[in-house]
């Protein structure tokens, strides 16, 4: 599903040049739920970015789905994006002008799915993540879990192939935490594949294995 | 749109600045359009305007009588001519009632050539007989109502004769064109007959306007050189060289052809007050644009992360570029909307403003609603244009990043309030320059008395000497009268003309003349007295600049090979203003007589008064009455007279004054809003600070200083921008005020009162606010 081969990101500035991801290789198969664990400042973020389409590579490949992605426009990885990755954030990143509903709508909405269709996955999904009485709220209006399980509900509506997370948890108390950390393994479950970024080695727990990050080198791969 | 509509209705004070400044500029420019397109449109229906011309000098289009007879008899191109003057009101007795009358003097053709509409009788029969009038529409129904007034005789009233007409056809009243509204039209050959020198030689050179009309596809203006050569042998004015050009001004050119007098009579347009609005409105708008575009800017950075998530979920850049632009065209409908209102509920006021009756209902038409519309979607555009680029530029990645708020609190944060600042400061300096411009031209002094004055002019009231000597007896009795004077013309109007040969050229002099009283009224300032023993002119001082002579010399000398005039110069007088203020100054030959003994008769009455002006008209009046028991007096006080004079300056003024409220009212809230912006951004600095101990003096000194530094960037590029505006368009007065430095300070002091007031407040509601809670939602 995804090959990462001899990866750099180089972050340039007139006084200073700081190596964010230094030759960098992995492969995730389909269905593997991978877990990017490192200290602060290690790469985890840029690695991410760069998985999700969000950012280009300085050199090195990257291969998503057999397609090499790692030089595309702007426009090209905004439609590449679309439908392909779905994104969790520590904070959630929900519209707060938008409701519930209309948040997790907003995908299929680029996706130009037709609004009878829409509606049904949309219900669907707000069922699933158990929010369904909340669909005319607004964020401001939920808790954290809440939030979070919007966003989730969000990034999966499209039936993404892969999702990206960065820390999905890091803004949640232990049980809500938890909560969040089972979806994403149901999701895994059905056969979508998931890298999560964490600094928490209980929802490392969750992943079937982790790469290691220091100074933006992989130093150690795990299997669990 | 759903989250557009939600974001305005959570920012009310940006959503309803934005709206509000976009409709009230709006407003003015419906306004404006509606009277630009009449002021423009002036004789767009007369179906011969291509074909009609007015016969001017260069300086003036007023002529002598007979001049368009010559001028038709030797061009056989001219298929039609016509003398026009537009006269004074006159007194007409219908059916033992007396009338006042409007009239003016046309001759025959005068009605083949205007495509005037007529409603009633044939105008063919104004050619019939030189004792035929056409009446207007209005006139007709006030003085015949319910009777056809075809057939009817009118009798005038003049000079203490009576002379009878019949009305052989009534014109709908005229308007929208040069010729100016009148209730009577009498044929041409009678001002000939009033008037003397309106003779074949043509003594009066300034008695009406002279058109021609020449047949389809003929070429006069090729004519112009041969015609200055034709009036150099049969015009003395171009004998003498007073006149020196010929020029023929078309029809659709003369509304606002600049060089005309008001002595024309002819409704002239005002290009300057016209392009004045035009650039008031242009203004206002602009600056509408621009708080939008500041405040809509600045708010993107609280939109970033909606765009930067509809970016990362796969919306494309032009498509959120696109939806901008779809939210600030439905922001510019909804203020056009509200646009629409505002300049409807303005038209009364606006209608008084600038005599034009204002109807936005009554401009409702396809092509006026298209242009709405198409003006719309251009304002929708321009003014989202650069907020559509800022937020359509952001990147999915600097939302994660979080790096966009920063940039914008850093870079785009500060140009915005810069401009803002900018803006606001360069506005109120022109409108403060304007106001004082206007202000010093309409109370310009004009070095003589003005005040309390009434102007009584012989002509139109009295019919002999003896009844003015009468009327001067009675006005003597009564107590609101401080002095009678008697005069031949006033200042303001130049009195009586005397042209003269002088040194191989000519000289022109005003001549004013009166007896004492007339002077004491004026006020007329002695310089120097030469003390000599007859009685002789006195000179102003441009006189001695204009004959080229020393204020020492005690007399000059007129003529020419043939003649000569000796002048003994008896005094000097201070300079004074003749004719309105913006007009060049004129020298001038005074004459005081002393005492105007009973048999001559003065062109003018001048009464000084005394007490409440209305009711010593009334008492004037009566006097009046019981001198003239059968007649109504017609008189006008001096500062009325000038203000009439000053009508256009007066308007434009008034404009003014309005842009100069309104530009303040528009840059207050761009401030107020940009200051909002500027304080919401400094939210999480200031609860932090809070926590580590900062007193409320210390973070508002903070915010203000930061703030007021920004400002006098903005002063310090703003001012010599808005100076040299300005000079350059001080320009064009011939009385101008200076550009005194203390005008851009109360600019820029004003802007920083405002700035720090708005400041402040938005400050002290967030330093009140509870500090986790604002760290919370940051």
């Amino acid at each position: 599903m995804i090959k990462v081969t001899d990866l750099c990101k180089v972050f340039r500035t007139e006084e200073i040049e700081t190596v964010a991801l230094d030759n960098v290789s992995f492969e995730i198969k389909q269905g593997e739920f991978v877990a990017v664990m490192g200290p602060s400042g290690c790469g985890k973020s840029t690695l991410l970015n760069i998985l999700g389409l969000l950012d280009n590579p300085t050199s090195g490949s990257y291969e998503l789905l057999g397609k090499e992605v790692g030089k595309l426009r702007e426009r090209e990885r905004t439609m590449y994006r679309k439908g392909n990755i779905g994104f969790v954030f520590q904070s959630f990143n929900l519209i707060d002008e938008l409701t519930v509903y209309e948040n997790v709508e907003l995908p299929l909405i680029y996706m130009k799915v037709k609004a009878s269709e829409r509606k049904r996955l949309v219900n669907d999904m707000l069922v699933r993540m158990d929010i369904q009485h909340r669909a005319k709220h607004f964020p401001q209006q939920l808790s954290g879990g809440q939030q979070q399980r919007v966003a989730i509900a969000r990034a999966v509506v499209s039936n993404p192939k892969l999702i990206l997370a960065d820390e999905p948890t890091g803004n949640l108390d232990s049980k809500n935490g938890i909560e969040v950390m089972k979806l994403l393994s149901e999701l895994n479950a059905e056969g979508t594949t998931i890298v999560m970024v964490t600094h928490s080695q209980r929802d490392a727990g969750y992943a079937h294995r982790v790469i290691n990050l220091f100074d933006g080198k992989i130093v150690d791969k795990a299997e669990l | 749109m759903k989250t557009f509509f939600r974001f305005l209705w959570r920012n009310k004070l940006y959503s309803t600045i934005n709206i509000v400044g976009l409709a009230v500029s709006m407003a003015f420019v419906l306004l404006l359009a509606s009277y630009a397109a009449h002021q423009f449109s002036v004789d767009s229906f007369q179906e011969n305007a291509s074909r009609i011309y007015a016969i001017g000098d260069g300086e003036d289009i007023i002529s002598a009588y007979y001049l368009n007879r010559y001028v038709a008899e030797r061009y056989p191109e001219i298929e039609a001519s016509a003398a026009f003057a537009s006269g004074e009101n006159e007194e007409f007795m219908v059916g033992g009632n007396k009338f006042v009358a409007s009239v003016a003097c046309a001759d025959s053709s005068f009605f083949d050539m205007f495509s005037f509409g007529f409603t009633q009788g044939d105008k063919e029969a104004f050619k019939f007989s030189i004792d035929n009038i056409v009446v207007s529409e209005s006139f007709a129904r006030k003085v015949f109502p319910g009777l056809d007034p075809v057939g009817r005789t009118v009798t005038l009233r003049k000079y203490g004769e009576d002379f009878a007409f019949t009305v052989v056809a009534v014109v709908e009243d005229i308007s929208g064109s040069v010729i100016p509204y009148k209730d009577v039209f009498m044929r041409g050959e009678w001002m000939e007959r009033f008037n003397g020198a309106n003779n074949p030689d043509m003594q009066n050179a300034g008695s009406c306007v002279s058109f021609i009309m020449v047949y389809p596809g003929m070429d006069i203006l090729s004519k112009k050189d041969d015609m200055l050569e034709y009036f150099k042998e049969i015009y003395w004015t171009y004998e003498n060289g007073l006149a020196t050009k010929v020029e023929l001004i078309p029809l659709d050119e003369l509304y606002f052809y600049e060089n005309q007098t008001e002595w024309s009579g002819l409704e002239n347009g005002n290009r300057s007050l016209v392009m004045l609005l035009i650039a008031v409105c242009a203004c206002l708008l602009l600056f509408a644009v621009l708080n939008y575009v500041n405040l809509t800017t600045a708010q993107s950075g609280f939109r970033a992360k909606e765009m930067a998530m509809r970016s990362l979920l796969g919306d494309r850049r032009g498509v959120l570029f696109l939806s901008m632009i779809r939210e600030s065209t439905f922001l510019c409908a909804v203020s056009m909307l509200l646009a629409v209102f505002i300049a409807q509920w303005l038209s009364p006021a606006a209608s008084r403003l600038i005599e034009y009756d204002f109807s936005v209902w009554d401009s409702v038409s396809f092509s006026s609603v298209a242009l709405v519309v198409a003006m719309t979607l251009v304002l929708g555009f321009l003014a989202g244009f650069i907020p559509a680029m800022t937020i359509s530029n952001v990147r999915a990645i600097d939302i994660v990043r979080g790096t966009f708020r920063k940039k914008t609190k850093s870079v785009y944060g500060k140009i915005m309030i810069g401009v803002q600042n900018f803006v606001t400061i360069a506005m109120v300096a022109v409108a403060l320059t304007m106001q004082l411009q206007y202000s010093a031209v309409v109370n310009a002094p004009l070095g003589y008395n003005t005040e309390n004055i009434l102007n009584v002019r012989s002509e139109i009231n009295f019919s002999d000497s003896r009844s003015i000597y009468n009327f001067r007896d009675e006005l003597l009795k009564l107590s609101c009268v401080e002095s009678v004077g008697f005069g031949y013309g006033t200042p303001l109007y130049g009195s009586n003309n005397n042209t003269m040969s002088y040194n191989g050229g000519m000289v022109s002099f005003q001549m004013i003349q009166g007896d004492s009283a007339y002077f004491n009224i004026l006020g007329l300032q002695i310089k120097q007295d030469n003390h000599l023993a007859t009685e002789a002119w006195w000179l102003n001082e441009y006189a001695f600049k204009e004959l080229g002579i020393g204020e020492d010399t005690v007399y000059f000398t007129v003529g020419d090979d043939t003649w000569s005039r000796r002048y003994d110069i008896g005094g000097i007088y201070y300079d004074f203003k003749i004719r309105p203020v913006l007009y060049d100054q004129s020298a001038a030959m005074i004459m005081n007589y002393g005492d105007l003994p009973e048999g001559n008769f003065p062109w003018n009455v001048l009464v000084k008064i005394t007490g409440d002006p209305d009711d010593a008209y009334r008492q004037i009046s009566e006097a009046y009455n019981r001198v003239l028991p059968e007649r109504e007096l017609e008189a006008s006080y001096i500062e009325d007279e000038i203000r009439m004079f000053m009508k256009d300056q007066q308007r434009v003024l008034i404009v003014v004054s309005v842009f100069t409220v309104l530009a303040i009212i528009v840059s207050s809230l761009g401030l107020l809003a940009i200051s909002t912006y500027y304080v919401r951004q400094e939210r999480k600095s200031i609860a932090l600070r809070k926590i580590m101990g900062s007193s409320r003096r210390q973070m508002l000194w903070r915010i203000l200083s930061s703030f007021l530094a920004i400002v006098g960037v903005a002063f310090v590029a703003a001012v010599p921008v808005s100076y040299w505006l300005l000079s350059r368009w001080l320009e064009q007065f011939s009385y101008r005020i200076g550009l005194h430095w203390w005008i851009f300070a109360a600019a820029g002091i004003f802007t920083a009162v405002m700035a720090v007031l708005t400041v402040l407040w938005q400050t002290m509601k967030a330093v009140s606010e509870n500090a986790t809670e604002a760290l919370k939602t940051e």
